[in-house]
């Protein structure tokens, strides 16, 4: 069976830091594949890469055969890839309902003069996007009102909302930014449920995740990072017996935090925008 | 009732599973908040189309018709500010656009009126695509400037052009004309003689403004809309939702100039001389004030913003001359203690009914939902009512999906 | 040819100077500060009222009392700035850019008109003005004036460079630029330094106030909104943030500007700087001098 996705080679660089430095890997339909490594090992740079925020440096990704690279993040979700946000990106002043509806964007068979016009095709679209929406919100589990605004939600609520929304999007391969991030055991059993449900409806999933424990039940198959570097690819059993992958996680304290003020270097000079967060935040693994 | 979803959706490789339940019908009557504000607007229709009736006089007629070409403009500039979330500083660019064209056209080319119809609408598209095209990329702040000297662009050029008849403008712009008869000529309707151009462009007002209105509330609640506010949001979450940020912003933009032509075509009528100097950046600024201090994303904010950015100064002559000053300072206080606006998008209306939260079904089947904590709390779930769908009662059921 | 290259050095100084403001506001907490043409708009006019309160001034003492005159100013005009961004862009500071911008609209429209409410509509004649002598060099008519101006002009962007390269505050502007939640964490107090840079880049364009007041003559209150709308495309050409760049974007729109007037005729003169914007922004929106930025999410 040919991949779904297959990232050869890829290559980020931030002026001179190398943010993602010769990764490769294949993620099949229906697989979970977990991507680990330390802090600032370049694991969300190579998710922006994948869903087109970024672009590398050099390298190649194919999506069901086709090369993604200098795509636009749109097409590449239209294509059938959806991703989530490490810090959780909903749109705020949108209710529940209309941020998963927003995804059903692209799906939507409504024009312009329908919407003006109130045409029965507007109806009919509205009516099935708000019931694949509440479909999408039942199948994650939400269960608070999906009239409020996302805001008013609690932060595990919020996550659920953004997979129902990447869901919505109707993807073939689903991209999870640390979708364990701030919840608490009970959600996180949750979350490992549902992402299995999710796979068995035949979506490939990649997911970043600091958990190990989560990663090690979860995954079938874990591709480490380290310094923007692959240094492992294999099953959960592989990679806990993996001297290198020990000796990147255990081995260095030090290494830790070096690496922390690496990318605090890297950030203050290619970005004026954010401050540091997520990876260069300190979040321990 | 499963909607036809092939007809409704593209085809794609996922499909959501039937939601668990059955969601009740969303509130409706005068009671519930779409419903009280139809009801809202279909008084305020009613009482522009009596007011005449009551007031009758040229000066009260032809202030309204400025209100209902500054509304206009308000909700066009409330797509672009207030849904889209780009600040738009040359705005009244688009006006000057809608005036110019349909004036030049009437004039210099002796087209009738409603001929320049389509010709602004076409023209307006244009200049959104010509000035959005290049500056629609850039970041929000870049963007307010670069439309400010967009703005200021146009202003200058038509005051160097010949064609536009450079500071002076044109005059004489014609009036409304269909074959013979004009609306010079009055019309007899059921015993009635309507005279008087000024109260023909007052109507022809009410019905721009109201299809802008009604027109501008119906895009923002359908998939456009819901586009416009997600680039809104999270420009980057948007694009990731399969949302072409670009074409987006650029329909915002499209559907803000249309707006702002048809606007400056009534205006250019009723008022049959147009000048650059009705097209300083004092206006652009204007209106933003209005849709800013109405409140942005919010139909009846922005309707209360324009009214009142048009009609203080007729109402105080007093203030006219501080209007300036003061819309200033309500600017920078709005901004810092109320920033969602006199009306805010989100409002709900105290004495309204509220609108009552979705009930979980009893027999949902908690575990398989991947649910949190929750699930194993047993009790909890006896205290929801039944559900609506039977199909709910099954586990396996929502494990169906449709690809 | 060498007069349009001089005429152009005179308008350039003065959009160096007002974009330098523009450009240190941008590069420490990312606000264009759309108010800041407004700016150098009180400078002149603060010019003007010490000056009509003086009475007249000898044509002799005009140079030295205009010096004077304009540290007075610069200090004025400073103050108001930090008030400005005290009352109406601090409470601001974590509300989207939209917010924000519309406040420094409204902030423009409060000094415009609030100085239209106390000085009138019309525009007013500055009551000193310099001697128009002029002699020869290389071709060029120049007037000592103007000669005045310049050399004002570049003291005064060598002290700012100074201070921010070499000097203890100057180090704290660059870190918060770079990142203000780390420079706070360094113990930079990030307030204080906002307020400086607000200081000093309101000071500058009240000194280049002053001397436009003095250089043409005459004042009205919305003279700060063209040269406001310049002094941005100044600092974009040469890449909003970059100090060195807004001084080279300055000079740069006033020489572009004085042969494009040339040649197109100065009733475009404006449709043609505003051209240069668009073009920049749109095929280098880093500007000439500018880092590349790549937008992090």
């Amino acid at each position: 069976m040919s991949a779904l996705l297959e990232v050869r080679d890829l290559h980020l660089r931030f002026g001179g830091v190398k943010a993602v430095d010769g990764l490769s890997f294949d993620v099949h339909e229906g697989e979970i594949l977990a991507v680990i490594g330390p802090n600032g090992a370049g694991k969300t740079s190579a998710f922006n890469c994948i869903s087109g925020f970024y672009r590398p440096t050099s390298g190649t990704i194919d999506f069901e055969g086709r090369s993604i690279m200098r795509v636009l993040p749109s097409t590449i979700t239209r294509r059938g890839m959806a991703r989530t946000f490490q810090n959780l990106r909903l749109f705020k002043e949108m209710t529940v309902l209309d941020n998963v509806k927003t995804a059903m964007h692209a799906n939507l068979r409504e024009g312009f003069f329908d919407t003006l016009l109130h045409t029965p095709r507007y109806r009919r679209a509205e009516e099935a996007c708000a019931r694949e929406a509440q479909g999408w919100l039942d199948f994650v589990g939400f269960e608070g009102d999906e009239q409020l605004y996302v805001t008013q939600l609690p932060y595990g609520e919020q996550r659920r909302v953004e997979i129902a929304r990447a869901l919505a999007t109707s993807p073939k391969l689903l991209l999870l930014d640390e979708p364990a991030a701030g919840l608490n055991y009970g959600e996180k059993q949750g979350l490992m449920r549902l992402i299995r449900k999710i796979r068995d409806l035949g979506v490939g999933i990649v997911l970043i995740e600091h958990d190990m424990g989560l990663v090690m039940d979860l995954a079938e198959r874990i591709v480490v990072l380290n310094y923007g570097k692959e240094i492992a690819d294999g099953t959960p059993a592989q990679i806990k017996a993996d001297p290198v992958v020990i000796e990147a996680y255990l081995g260095a304290e030090d290494d830790e935090a070096l690496d922390d003020t690496t990318l605090t270097g890297m950030v203050a000079t290619v970005d004026d925008e954010v401050p540091p967060s997520g990876d260069a935040g300190g979040r321990s693994a | 009732m499963a909607p036809q979803l092939d007809l409704a959706l593209k085809h794609a490789p996922l499909r959501a599973p039937a939601p668990l339940f059955e969601r009740g019908k969303p509130a409706s009557g005068p009671r519930s908040q779409p419903g009280f504000m139809k009801l809202l607007g279909a008084l305020a229709f009613a009482f522009l189309l009596a007011l005449p009736f009551i007031d009758a006089s040229a000066y009260t007629i032809s202030i309204a018709t400025s209100a209902l070409i500054y509304v206009m403009l308000c909700m066009g500039l409330n797509v672009v500010v207030g849904y889209a979330g780009l600040l738009d500083l040359g705005y009244i660019a688009f006006f000057a656009v809608g005036a110019y064209v349909s004036g030049i056209l009437t004039t210099v080319l002796d087209w009738p009126m409603w001929a320049a119809v389509p010709a602004t609408i076409l023209a307006c598209v244009l200049a959104g695509i010509i000035i959005g095209g290049p500056t629609l990329r850039l970041r929000s702040d870049y963007l307010a400037i670069v439309t400010l000297g967009f703005g200021e662009i146009i202003r200058i050029t038509a005051n160097n052009l010949d064609v536009t008849g450079g500071p002076s403008g044109i005059h004489g712009i014609p009036t409304w004309s269909f074959g013979d008869w004009s609306f010079r000529d009055g019309l007899d309707l059921f015993g009635l003689h309507f005279s008087g151009t000024v109260l023909f462009y007052y109507f022809v007002a009410i019905v721009v403004a109201t299809v802008g209105i009604v027109g501008v509330g119906r895009l923002a609640r359908g998939r456009m809309g819901r586009a416009w506010k997600a680039v809104r949001d999270d420009e980057d979450a948007a694009e990731a939702m399969g949302i072409n940020t670009y074409f987006t912003k650029i329909s915002a933009y499209i559907i803000g100039a249309v707006w702002a032509g048809l606007a400056g075509q009534l205006m250019a009528t009723h008022l049959t001389a147009i000048s650059p100097n009705s097209f300083h950046f004092l206006y652009s600024a204007l209106i933003l004030m209005a849709v800013v201090l109405g409140g942005m994303g919010s139909t009846p904010g922005v309707i209360i913003g324009g009214l009142f950015v048009s009609l203080a100064p007729e109402l105080l002559r007093e203030f006219a001359e501080w209007r300036y000053l003061i819309f200033g300072v309500l600017l920078v206080v709005v901004m810092i203690f109320r920033p969602a606006g006199l009306w805010p998008a989100t409002a709900v209306l105290p004495w309204l009914r509220r609108h009552k939260p979705q009930a979980w079904p009893a027999t949902a089947p908690l575990e398989s939902l991947g649910g949190d904590d929750r699930a194993e709390v047993g009790p909890a779930a006896g205290a929801r009512p039944a559900p609506a769908d039977p199909r709910a009662q099954d586990p396996a059921d929502d494990g169906e999906v449709r690809r | 040819m060498m007069q349009l290259i001089w005429n152009g050095l005179i308008v350039g100084s003065f959009y160096s100077l007002v974009a330098l403001g523009y450009s240190m506001v941008y590069g420490i907490i990312k606000l264009l500060n759309f108010a800041h043409g407004d700016i150098y708009m009180l400078g002149a006019f603060v010019g003007f009222l010490v000056l009509s309160s003086f009475g007249g001034i000898p044509a002799a003492m005009s140079i030295p009392a205009l010096l004077v005159i304009l540290l007075l100013a610069m200090v004025v005009t400073g103050l108001i700035g930090v008030a400005i961004e005290r009352v109406a862009y601090r409470p601001l500071r974590s509300s989207p850019r939209l917010a924000v911008l519309i406040t420094a609209i409204g902030v423009s429209f409060t000094l415009e008109y609030g100085i239209r409410q106390l000085f009138g509509p019309n525009p007013r004649a500055f009551p000193v003005r310099l001697s128009s002598e002029s002699f020869d060099v290389l071709g060029m008519r120049v007037s000592l004036s103007q000669l005045v101006l310049v050399v004002v002009a570049a003291v005064l962007m060598f002290v700012l460079a100074h201070i921010v390269e070499r000097t203890r505050e100057g180090r704290a502007m660059r870190a918060i630029a770079l990142d203000p939640q780390a420079a706070h964490l360094m113990g930079v107090n990030v307030n204080r330094v906002i307020a400086t840079v607000f200081f000093i880049g309101s000071a500058l364009a009240g000194a280049a106030g002053v001397m436009a007041g003095a250089y043409y003559g005459s004042i009205d209150f919305l003279m700060g909104f063209v040269i406001g709308l310049k002094a941005f495309t100044a600092a974009v050409i040469g890449g909003i943030g970059n100090l060195y760049g807004a001084m080279l974007g300055g000079l740069l729109l006033g020489l572009l500007e004085s042969f494009g007037a040339a040649w197109l005729g100065g009733e475009w003169r404006d449709v043609f700087s505003f051209a240069i914007l668009i073009v920049i922004l749109t095929f280098k929106p880093t500007g000439l001098l500018g880092a590349r930025v790549v937008e992090r999410m």
